[in-house]
């Protein structure tokens, strides 16, 4: 068993290394999977380590291994300049773990293509679809493991389109009293590429890990701090800040920061339990571009 | 936008509070006192923005035309000097013609007479002097011993489309120009644009609606007689609005003078004179284009109300749906025949007298040949600047009368913003594999900081264009690099330009 002590040390070392690897560099377009996840994940901002059951798999696969039972989650994300996403989760138990199913669909919203010319017409910028196959298992004590299958199709201003597909493996780790966890991902570990218009782009492999420490754990209050370094080929390297505290179990409270490639963005959010639902919503300002909001409804059946 | 494709963060910004939409007020009295505030002939007009306006004509300069202007600020007029308007070297004809952009700055046509070839020429003016626009190339290189007439307008903050006749060796036919930061382009594929091509066209007059989108009117001479034609600029090109011109009024005895502006909602009103079978009397009618079919304002009936005499007219948005539309008739004022200026409100299709009906100025014995008429209107505020060129005595004066934005007691809108910088994004869709590059283009009429740059979708600073203070109008092109010089990857990027606290968002889409 590792002392609660060691936890604390442990998470500090972890953000230390966060915070001191970030080198922002230029950023590279994001996929539509950087804008997946719960409204849990987007309030905390961090979450490679802090778990969540099927509210937290898009950031860990691994994380589906604590889920018990059958659940099913819906998230709506309004974004930026008029993009949207829908997804739709469901996780039954398995022999082999819980397995869960998700369903995203994404779009860009509208362009005013603009020629040379000066004639303009409108079209849907981007309509991707995302489907995600999640399976998670305790592997010993302590130790979980998980490894997502993703299909992917997109479709760019109602011409080109294109479709990959992807596995995921995630990992983490907690300790025997449950005040720490490390966890590490690593998103499109291997694909096939993308080819919109005959030039093949590999799907970002991201590699993310991150700690959480619990150093407030009371049946009236919960504090959870989290942090994450995400790294990937050509794109800004980041750390993601995240702390949660929860009040009786019922409610909750979160703020994140994330930074990188010279930008920092805040987000913030809530959760609510009332038996067996959990209402999460989130808000962010990504690089204050503007605001983007995001709720959850996760049920427990 | 600016509209869909003008800044959101340029002159077109206007905040509505709260409640309906305020009017504009009526005119205010003639400007300084009275006297003449230039003296100029054929004057044109454009406003800047709610408070500043520039002013060109034609002025005799050592028994030369030559073109004069003015810059009005608050009321106060300021002569420009002459070489500035007009590279001190042309010889103007026609009446010079400007247009204004929306944030700030205006482009100024007029016919020039180069040694041996009439020339339609063309320059910049950014809000303080004038400058050779698309590197002094004129828009016609030789319209053909003259031209008929001409009139532009930008259909976009950045695109200036022109329109204008021109000898084609066999009769005058309607042709269209546009400058979108670079050289003349044809429009119509260099085609003639009156269509069925008649004997002749003169008289063009052109509008944009700030949205990509123009109508032209122009006087068809055809076999049967003269005719009010109008073609349409929209999404898909050049579009005849064909037989829903009004037709009744084909083969009478004249139509003259016409004059365009945009409404909201796709809808654009076109002003005219029509004369009588006899030429007796000429008479002032409006129709406004629904989006489908041509609506006769006041159900067809003459707007003027007198008995004839009606020359002039020009229009402009008020800024909340509908138009201004000025005009001079041959009026009795106490009892003696004489040129009056009037004004007339238009609102949907019906035309209601300003002014509570009176006239705005009687030339008594001298004449009124030229009004000019430049409006600044957005969310029911309006501010607008009428010019009256009164002839008397072989000198023209110019005599003006102002719109301010009004104020009401209680605020129901703000006044229009001052101009602020402004970005647009051209070829927003490319493929960089091939060479392709977008096209950013901004207009900056102050020094103030502008700040572009590129972000993914997810918030992810990908290329930072430019951060610092700008002013005029320049452009960049982005090859689709990141600041490390890497091609991005397939996906829709957004252009963000801040200036202040306001801020401007395009998509860009990368395809590979």
């Amino acid at each position: 068993m590792i002392p609660r002590t060691v936890g604390g040390r442990g998470f500090a070392l972890a953000l230390a290394v966060a915070l001191a690897a970030g080198a922002p560099a230029a950023g590279r377009g994001a996929s539509t999977q950087a804008l997946l996840g719960s409204a849990r994940s987007a309030g905390l901002g961090a979450d490679a380590a802090a778990g969540g059951g099927i509210a937290g798999l898009q950031g860990n696969p691994a994380a589906l291994a604590s889920q018990t039972g059958w659940a099913a989650a819906g998230t709506y994300l309004s974004w930026l300049e008029g993009a949207r996403i829908g997804q739709l989760t469901a996780c039954a138990p398995t022999p082999a773990g819980p397995v869960a199913l998700s369903i995203g669909s994404f779009t860009a919203g509208s362009v005013d293509v603009v020629e040379d010319s000066g004639a303009v017409r409108t079209v849907n910028a981007q309509q991707d679809t995302v489907v995600t196959a999640t399976l998670a298992r305790s592997i010993v004590p302590g130790f979980e493991a998980g490894v997502a299958g993703t299909w992917y199709r997109s479709v760019l201003a109602e011409t080109w389109v294109a479709s990959a597909a992807s596995v995921g493996l995630g990992a983490r780790f907690v300790t025997a009293d449950g005040a720490l966890s490390l966890g590490g991902v690593v998103a499109n570990a291997v694909g096939t590429p993308l080819r919109y218009a005959g030039q093949p782009q590999a799907l970002p492999r991201t590699v993310t890990a991150g700690a959480a420490w619990r150093p407030v754990r009371s049946r009236l209050v919960g504090l959870l701090l989290a942090v994450d370094y995400v790294a990937a080929p050509g794109d800004a390297d980041a750390q993601r800040l995240g702390v949660e505290a929860e009040f009786v179990r019922l409610l909750a409270l979160r703020a994140g920061v994330t930074r990188g490639g010279g930008v920092a963005s805040v987000s913030a959010g809530l959760g609510a339990r009332w038996g067996r639902v959990q209402f999460d919503y989130a808000v962010a300002s990504p690089s204050r571009l503007g605001t983007a909001s995001r709720a959850t409804v996760t049920v427990a059946l | 936008m600016i509209p869909r494709e003008m800044s959101r963060l340029g002159c077109v910004v206007a905040l509505v509070v709260a409640g309906r939409a305020a009017v504009a007020a009526d005119w205010n009295g003639l400007e300084n006192q009275g006297a003449p505030v230039a003296y100029l002939a054929q004057p044109s007009v454009a406003l800047l923005s709610s408070s500043r306006s520039v002013v060109v004509g034609t002025r005799l300069d050592g028994g030369v035309v030559r073109l004069g202007g003015m810059l009005v600020d608050r009321g106060v007029w300021t002569a420009l000097g002459g070489a500035s308007v007009d590279e001190g070297t042309a010889v103007a004809h026609r009446a010079p013609r400007l247009a204004a952009d929306g944030a700030g700055h205006a482009a100024l046509l007029y016919g020039r007479f180069d040694g041996s070839v009439w020339r339609l020429a063309a320059r910049w003016f950014d809000g303080a002097v004038f400058s050779d626009l698309s590197g002094g190339a004129p828009v016609d290189q030789d319209v053909g011993g003259n031209t008929g007439g001409f009139a532009g307008a930008f259909v976009t903050i950045t695109k200036l489309v022109v329109a204008y006749t021109k000898d084609d060796g066999s009769r005058m036919a309607l042709f269209v120009r546009s400058w979108n930061g670079g050289g003349w382009q044809d429009e119509n594929a260099g085609a003639a644009l009156d269509d069925p091509a008649g004997i002749g066209a003169d008289a063009p007059a052109i509008a944009g609606d700030g949205a990509g989108g123009a109508l032209v009117a122009y006087v068809q001479y055809g076999s049967g007689g003269q005719r009010l034609t109008t073609v349409r600029l929209d999404a898909t090109g050049w579009q005849p609005t064909g037989a829903a011109t009004p037709p009744d009024h084909l083969g009478l005895g004249g139509v003259s003078s016409p004059a365009v502006t945009a409404l909201a909602g796709g809808r654009w009103l076109v002003a005219y004179v029509q004369e009588d079978a006899d030429g007796a009397s000429q008479h002032l009618y409006a129709a406004v284009w629904t989006g489908s079919s041509w609506a006769y304002v006041n159900e067809g009936l003459p707007l003027d109300g007198y008995p004839k005499g009606v020359r002039a007219p020009a229009v402009a948005s008020d800024g909340a749906g509908g138009a201004i539309l000025v005009y001079t008739t041959a009026d009795l004022v106490d009892g003696i025949e004489a040129p009056t200026v009037r004004s007339l409100r238009v609102t949907g299709l019906s035309a209601t007298p300003m002014n509570g009906g009176d006239f705005l100025e009687a030339a008594g014995a001298g004449t009124i040949p030229a009004l000019a008429l430049a409006t600044w209107g957005v969310g029911g505020a309006c501010s607008a600047l009428l010019l009256m060129d009164e002839q008397s005595g072989g000198i023209d004066r110019v005599y003006s009368r102002a719109i301010l934005a009004p104020v009401a007691a209680t605020p129901v809108a703000t006044a229009p913003a001052e101009t602020g910088p402004g970005v647009r994004v051209t070829h927003n869709l490319f493929r960089p594999d091939r060479g392709e590059q977008a096209r950013i283009v901004y207009v900056s009429p102050t020094s103030e900081r502008l700040r572009v740059a590129i972000y993914s979708l997810a918030g992810t600073a990908v290329r930072l264009v430019s951060d610092g203070p700008l002013a005029g109008r320049g452009e960049w092109m982005w090859d689709g690099r990141d600041d490390a010089g890497q091609t991005v990857g397939a996906g829709v990027y957004l252009l963000v330009a801040e200036a202040g606290s306001a801020r401007d968002t395009r998509k860009i889409v990368v395809v590979r």
